[in-house]
């Protein structure tokens, strides 16, 4: 798409060639050094589709990915005049875009070219048997002839992206993010639900590594926000309602006074954060007075001063449980490990120290996750006298009611497994990170949702804070529990997103979208139901009224394919006509010639 | 694992992957250089909730033995009821199947996740040999 | 019943010079260095350590772990969190120590410094005062021991001192005994299971052999130099326990004389191996000297200025000058009876009982049980 007009020629080419019933595809063989052609006979499988219909060229390569060989192949598209060309090869995974590419530059559209995969999914499944691997990939080959008969030229979807950001959450991420897209330009609106900004990080007490207050941070970031014109913040704030697609979306917020406002924005970045996990009444001896929480304990230690008191009576020895909340069973909610608590605990022991070195600090854990830097506190915490007993998730500790006193029932697993009673005043339950509950923004935006309740990123490690919802972009706990740094990296990579979306000035989106053939459509409007993204419309079509579909909001996944009767939708690249030739491609008899 | 699908090769089995999901699943089969019966063969589709019944039943008829749908399952990026959208084409398609004559049980489904590879490479093997003995 | 914990032990056994048990982590690494561990068990010494971290008082009291243990050192050397196990179990020898003692004067030693030199004062001071008081004549022409201090006297005033201290240790090696073998399990023991285990007792009582095993080679050196400073100390011990009218006469016998011989071999072997030990701490020449504790330089410190002042009081005798002798034989005996009445039951000085008789118990017990078994 880089240099249309010479493109537009070589479509009109090709155009003329399948007006005209034949194609001239060109397929390639990758022998991938041996990995391949150790197990698939890729000779013979050349062969056996050179006389494919629509076969103009049939070569085998030893490494198709190789400068040379794309060299060779993109002379070959010009020389040849091919309209669709077939590699066997890996796995789409590694080379799709790779070939793509090498097609774009040859002058031929990048979406007339098709991957079949026959090193993953043959050549090393099939290593024990030559024959059978050579008639699979044959077979695979012939499909992807079918696939490629069928192609045609797609053009991206081209949609003017709008400067600015909606930023949902102005806790520690959703602050610092709104500060850096400011600074890259992007207006930003930043809105919160509650009556003031910094979140959680703003309750949190002192924090790792200088020990100032997490407030100290939050309204710093409240300061920067303030001196940014750009930046326009809404507190006690909810968004109740979205439309548009990415570059381009509407959104409304209701207002604190409960007037609603409509924001137009380019992106939008979700950083709601997380609940802190509610122990259940009687979970860990929760109820019992002295029994109390994390976040409790913390503000309890923020919100005193001197020697340390609970109800009134001084506190001697402490006792804290971890992995209230977290790590539980499979068949319960919350599997997950809650990442910041065995650190944020350790933490507080030693703000414990700091105030009376006298108190005595047990704690109770199952794996100790101190990871990274975070080791150095775990390392300082012994050496100012906290004792860690690690306990057995099949022999829970048990706190109860002794005389006034709580006493904890654990199982030592360093002591053979053998239970002690240790005697405490405080019981501080270590409680996690849960997904935030009755979060309506979860619908209203549409969010993917993950099996912890998190929301859902589209590949952890390859893509990272970006959703399936184009534009849509997910910073710091509300994506899964994190800690105020990893959080506010977290959000940098948002920002980093949504300003590599937004800063060009539009976006380009892939053409693997659902089509709507109107001769067809009866109106009945069964499909529409079927799109959680609202992409199918109906519009008037003369005297009836018919289904389109809005690109910019299809996310191409289908599922309003097999939802009509008619059988009028079809995605782009993967038509009813292309599936079933490559299924007969598959099926049809192998009439493979072994050497 | 070899040895264990050598007696049914023969079964044709047509399965449907989805891009991001299940397709990665059977390519790390591959990778981890596991084996399966070679009359497995894999059209990649990019959710499994949009496969048409009607592509099940032409795949029966061209002579595939069994067609499986390696399914999203709560991994799925697009539809968060994906599992239930799949469960009901497959109603959909083996009834499908029963009207034109053939054995619903030719039609399976199961979400084979990203890194599932030895669980599909068990559905094969199972599969093959249970088409196998429809087959005869 | 489910043991109640202490969380103040930790704290306890700093004052007891266990001030880094906190820092354990339980690798392991000191029961996978120490020489011995392999006959002691895999959770030797770190049991001990978790014990202690954890605040388990019964269990430890139960444990006779600390004193199987040698100090060689090698545990320190090789902790990745330098929390110097061996210190710890030093610590814990003296903690044990405390706790075996029913009339808690022994914790009170080891915690507070003031307690330990005042009674040593008290003590010390309370011999002279009696000489002052009840001292026989004062014979100026000649040395006349005996006439300023009467044998008999001595000897009486010795024996009774002996029978007490002896019976607070012996009743504190009972509370060891009595831990260690469950209560009431211990009277179900055969009689014939302690008496065939005494000759194991008496060979751990009188070579330490199983010192021994540690392998370093400074361990072979010190174990000698501990025997060797061992039958000095019996030697004394006999001389004037048992043979003090042979042993404090008048008379000057000849040279080669038993009786001066043996004194002489006593006095030798004690000035050598406490001069040895002293400088041994003071130039930390080994992990268990790297930290002395004020009781650890007050027990080697006494014992050299026992035999020193002993030697003087001889000297002063043979060069007859009986001043000097009955004043250095004054602070001889207050020297040597605030060593024994401080260090016998309630300090440093029980470990000649609680080693042995801590192997003792494991064969006792070993053995029962294998008879249970059989």
């Amino acid at each position: 798409m880089s240099e249309p007009k010479e493109q537009h020629g070589q479509n009109e080419q090709q155009g003329q060639n399948e007006q005209n019933g034949e194609r001239k595809i060109g397929v390639f063989i990758c022998h991938c050094g041996g990995n391949i052609s150790d197990y698939v006979d890729v000779e013979t499988l050349r062969a056996s589709i050179e006389k494919e219909p629509g076969v103009a060229l049939a070569r085998t390569t030893m490494f198709a990915c190789s400068d040379a060989s794309q060299q060779e192949m993109s002379e070959a598209i010009q020389k040849e005049g091919l309209d669709g060309i077939v590699i066997a090869s890996c796995s789409p995974k590694l080379h799709l875009y790779t070939f793509r590419g090498m097609a774009e530059r040859a002058g031929l559209n990048p979406y007339r070219y098709v991957q079949v995969n026959v090193r993953e999914q043959c050549s090393w499944a099939h290593r024990d048997d030559m024959a059978k691997a050579t008639d699979k990939g044959a077979s695979l080959v012939r499909a992807g002839i079918a696939k490629a008969a069928s192609s045609q030229s797609l053009e991206n979807f081209r949609i003017e992206t709008l400067p600015s950001v909606l930023v949902i959450g102005a806790g520690v991420a959703g602050m610092r993010a709104a500060v850096a897209l400011a600074d890259l330009g992007l207006a930003v609106h930043l809105v919160e639900k509650a009556g003031q900004t910094g979140g959680w990080t703003a309750s949190m007490g002192p924090v790792y590594p200088q020990n100032r207050p997490g407030s100290a941070l939050t309204d710093a970031l409240l300061q920067e926000i303030r001196k940014r014109e750009t930046i326009t913040l809404y507190t006690g704030a909810e968004v109740i309602e979205r439309s548009g697609s990415a570059g381009k979306f509407s959104v409304k917020v209701r207002l604190s006074s409960g007037e609603t406002l409509t924001v137009a924005a380019g992106a939008v970045i979700v950083a709601t954060g997380f609940d802190a996990y509610a122990p259940a009444d009687g979970e860990f001896g929760y109820g019992l007075p002295g029994v109390i929480t994390l976040p409790d304990f913390r503000r309890l230690l923020n919100e005193s001063s001197g020697a340390l008191k609970y109800n009134g009576r001084k506190v001697k020895t402490i006792a804290y449980i971890y992995c209230v909340g977290s790590r539980q069973a499979e068949d319960e909610a919350h599997a997950h490990c809650s990442r910041y608590c065995c650190t944020s605990t350790i933490q507080t022991a030693l703000l414990v120290n700091e105030r009376d070195s006298s108190v005595n600090q047990y704690h109770l854990y199952r794996d100790m996750r101190s990871y990274g830097k975070y080791e150095l506190l775990y390392e300082e915490a012994c050496r100012k006298g906290s004792v860690f007993v690690r306990w057995d998730p099949n022999e829970p500790p048990e706190i109860r009611n002794d005389r006034g006193r709580l006493m904890i029932s654990a199982a030592d697993l360093l002591d053979g497994g053998e239970r002690m009673e240790i005697p405490a005043d405080l019981v501080v339950l270590v409680t996690g990170m849960v997904p935030r509950s009755g979060d309506t923004l979860v619908d209203t935006l549409k969010l993917p949702v993950g099996k912890s309740g998190f929301l859902n990123e589209i590949h952890p490690k390859l893509r990272p804070v970006e959703t399936v919802i184009n534009g849509v972009f997910i910073a710091g706990a509300a994506q899964g529990p994190k800690t105020i740094s990893e959080s506010v990296a977290s959000s940098l990579a948002a920002v980093t997103k949504s300003a590599a979306l937004l800063i060009k000035g539009y976006v380009d989106l892939e053409p693997f979208v659902a089509r709507v053939d109107a001769s067809r459509c009866t109106g009945c409007k069964e499909c529409l139901a079927a799109c959680p993204y609202e992409s199918l419309q109906l519009t008037n079509l003369g005297e009836r009224q018919v289904v389109e579909v809005v690109p910019s909001l299809c996310k191409g996944g289908g599922a309003c394919v097999p939802a009509c009767p008619e059988g009028a939708i079809d995605l782009v690249g993967y038509s009813d006509h292309e599936i079933t030739s490559m299924i007969d491609a598959l099926a049809g008899e192998r009439e493979v010639v072994h050497a | 694992m070899s040895q264990a699908h050598n007696g049914h090769a023969g079964s044709r089995i047509l399965v449907f992957s989805t891009n991001s999901i299940s397709d990665p699943g059977i390519d790390l089969a591959g990778s981890a250089h596991m084996h399966y019966p070679p009359g497995v063969v894999t059209i990649p589709v990019p959710c499994s909730s949009g496969i048409r019944p009607s592509w099940v039943l032409h795949a029966i008829e061209a002579g595939f033995d069994g067609v499986f749908i390696a399914a999203d399952g709560t991994d799925c990026a697009f539809v968060s009821d994906c599992t239930t959208r799949t469960g009901k084409l497959v109603d959909a398609a083996q009834k499908l199947l029963q009207s034109h004559g053939h054995d619903p049980q030719r039609l399976r489904m199961a979400a084979v996740c990203s890194v599932c590879a030895e669980s599909f490479v068990s559905h094969m093997e199972r599969m093959s040999a249970d088409m196998e003995r429809l087959n005869s | 019943m489910t043991p109640v914990v202490n969380p103040s032990l930790h704290r306890e056994i700093a004052k007891f010079g266990g001030g880094d048990v906190s820092l354990c982590m339980n690798c392991g690494n000191c029961t996978a260095s120490c020489s011995i561990s392999p006959q002691l068990g895999a959770d030797f010494p770190r049991r001990v350590i978790h014990l202690l971290q954890v605040g388990h008082e019964g269990k430890l009291a139960r444990n006779v772990d600390p004193w199987l243990c040698y100090y060689c050192g090698d545990c320190s050397t090789s902790c990745p969190r330098e929390a110097n196990p061996s210190d710890t179990m030093m610590a814990a020898r003296r903690y044990l120590t405390a706790r075996y003692d029913w009339t808690g004067l022994s914790g009170l030693f080891y915690k507070y410094a003031w307690a330990q030199v005042g009674v040593l004062l008290l003590v010390g001071l309370s011999v002279v005062a009696a000489f002052a008081l009840y001292h026989g004549p004062i014979v100026t022409s000649h040395v006349a021991l005996n006439t300023f201090a009467p044998v008999e006297g001595v000897e009486f005033v010795d024996r009774i001192a002996a029978v007490i201290l002896a019976g607070l240790l012996l009743s504190n090696a009972f509370r060891m005994a009595w831990s260690y073998l469950g209560g009431t399990a211990m009277l179900k023991i055969p009689a014939g299971v302690y008496l065939k285990q005494i000759p194991a007792f008496l060979g751990h009582y009188f070579t330490q052999k199983r010192w021994a095993r540690c392998d370093s080679k400074i361990s072979r050196t010190r174990w000698i130099t501990h025997l060797l400073l061992f039958s000095g100390y019996v030697s004394m011990q006999v001389l004037v326990e048992v043979l003090l009218r042979w042993f404090q006469t008048d008379k000057v016998y000849p040279f080669y004389h038993p009786q001066r011989l043996w004194g002489y071999y006593a006095a030798a072997t004690l000035l050598y191996t406490t001069v040895y030990f002293m400088v041994a701490r003071w130039r930390k020449l080994e992990p268990m000297h790297r930290k002395s504790e004020l009781s650890d330089w007050l027990f080697v410190g006494l014992i050299f200025f026992t035999a020193l002042t002993g030697i003087i009081v001889h000297i002063f005798r043979l060069s007859g000058m009986p001043i000097a002798t009955y004043d250095t034989y004054v602070i001889h005996l207050a020297i040597a009876a605030a060593l024994f009445v401080v260090f016998v039951p309630f300090g440093k000085w029980s470990h000649l009982l609680y080693r042995p008789l801590a192997l003792y118990l494991v064969s006792v017990k070993d053995a029962a049980a294998a008879k249970a078994n059989a």
